[in-house]
C-alpha cells in the first residue's frame, strides 16, 4: 500500500513536474514572442507616422507650387493685359495715317521686342544688357518682368506705372 | 482507480499540447523605386526680326520706291490697325499659354522633387527604426532561455 501510494506521488509529482516545465516554457515563447510583436508594432506606428509626415510634406509642397503658379498665371495674364491696355490707347489707324514713319518704328520695336519675349519664354538666357537694365529706356517693355530681372516697376514714376502697369 | 487518475494526468498533459500559440505578428514593408524620368529640354527659340510697314495715301510711292531701292519683291502683305491689333493680342495670348504651360511643368518638376525627397526621409527613417528592431530581436534570440526575463 505503501509502495503504491509513493508510486502514485512520484507519478503525480513527475507529472506536475512536467506541467511546470511546459508552462514555464511555453510562457517564455509567448512572451518572447510578444515582445518582438510589440517591436513590430511600434515599427508600424513610427512607419506610419513617417508616411503621414511625408504626406503633410508633400501637400505643403502642392500648395508651395500652387502659390507659385497662381503669381506666374498672373505674370503672363498682366502681360497680355498691358498690352491690350496700350492698343486701346492709342489708335494705330490714325497715327498711322498721321506719322506713317514713327508708327513704322514704334511697330517693328514692339513686334521685335514681343519676339525677343518669346524667345525668354523658350529658355533663351538674358543678355547682359536686359539683366542690367533698371531704367525704363533701357527695359523690354513687352516683358519687362521676364526681361530685365534688375528693373522695380513699384519704384517708377507714377506717370510710367500709369501707362505700363 | 489509480490507473485511471494516471491516466487522467497524462491525457490532461496531452491536451494542454494542444493549446493555440501566440502567433509571430509578420510586418513587411519595401519601397519601391520608381526610375527618374529624364527628357530632353525644348529648343530655345531664335527669331528673326520682322520689319513692318505703315502705308497711307501720300506715302505709298515712297514705300514702294523703298522696296526697290532695298532688292525687295515689289509686293506687300497688308493688315489694317485691327487686324494689326488682333494679331498682336492673337500672339501675345499664344506667348501666355506657353508661358502657363511653362509654369505647369516647373511646378510638376518641382513638387515630384520635394516629394520623393520626403519620401526618401521617411524611407531612411523606416529603416533606421527596422535597424533597432531588428537588434533587439537578434539581441532576445542570442540569449539564453534563463536570460529571457531579463
Amino acid at each position: 500500500m505503501g509502495l503504491k501510494l509513493a508510486l502514485i506521488m512520484m507519478v503525480l509529482m513527475g507529472a506536475m513536474g512536467g506541467v511546470g516545465y511546459w508552462y514555464y516554457n511555453d510562457t517564455q515563447e509567448r512572451m518572447a514572442i510578444l515582445v518582438a510583436n510589440e517591436a513590430k508594432a511600434t515599427v508600424a506606428v513610427q512607419e506610419a507616422e513617417a508616411a503621414k509626415v511625408a504626406m503633410q510634406q508633400s501637400y505643403e509642397a502642392m500648395a508651395k507650387e500652387n502659390k507659385i503658379l497662381n503669381e506666374k498665371f498672373q505674370e503672363a495674364e498682366d502681360r497680355s493685359n498691358r498690352l491690350e491696355k496700350k492698343l486701346g490707347r492709342h489708335d494705330i489707324g490714325v497715327l498711322g495715317e498721321a506719322k506713317p514713319t514713327l508708327v513704322e518704328k514704334v511697330l517693328t520695336n514692339a513686334s521685335n521686342n514681343a519676339l525677343r519675349c518669346a524667345e525668354i519664354i523658350s529658355g533663351s538666357p538674358l543678355t547682359e544688357e536686359e539683366i542690367s537694365a533698371t531704367k525704363p529706356s533701357e527695359i523690354n517693355p513687352e516683358c519687362f518682368e521676364l526681361a530685365n530681372p534688375n528693373f522695380d516697376p513699384s519704384i517708377q514714376s507714377k506717370a510710367w506705372r500709369e501707362k505700363n502697369l | 482507480m489509480n490507473k485511471l487518475i494516471v491516466l487522467s494526468i497524462i491525457a490532461t498533459l496531452f491536451l494542454a499540447g494542444c493549446s493555440s500559440s501566440v502567433k509571430e505578428l509578420n510586418i513587411t514593408t519595401k519601397p519601391i523605386e520608381k526610375p527618374a524620368l529624364v527628357l530632353p529640354n525644348v529648343d530655345q527659340l531664335n527669331l528673326t526680326e520682322v520689319e513692318w510697314f505703315v502705308i497711307n495715301e501720300e506715302n505709298v510711292d515712297t514705300i514702294w520706291q523703298r522696296l526697290s531701292d532695298d532688292k525687295k519683291d515689289i509686293v506687300l502683305f497688308g493688315l489694317t490697325d485691327d487686324g494689326y491689333e488682333q494679331l498682336a493680342v492673337n500672339l501675345s495670348d499664344i506667348m501666355t499659354l506657353i508661358q502657363q504651360q511653362k509654369a505647369i511643368i516647373g511646378a510638376y518638376k518641382n513638387y515630384y522633387e520635394s516629394a520623393n525627397e520626403a519620401i526618401d526621409e521617411a524611407n531612411s527613417q523606416n529603416d533606421e527604426v527596422n535597424k533597432k528592431v531588428n537588434d533587439i530581436n537578434e539581441d532576445k534570440n542570442n540569449k539564453k532561455w534563463w536570460q529571457l526575463t531579463k
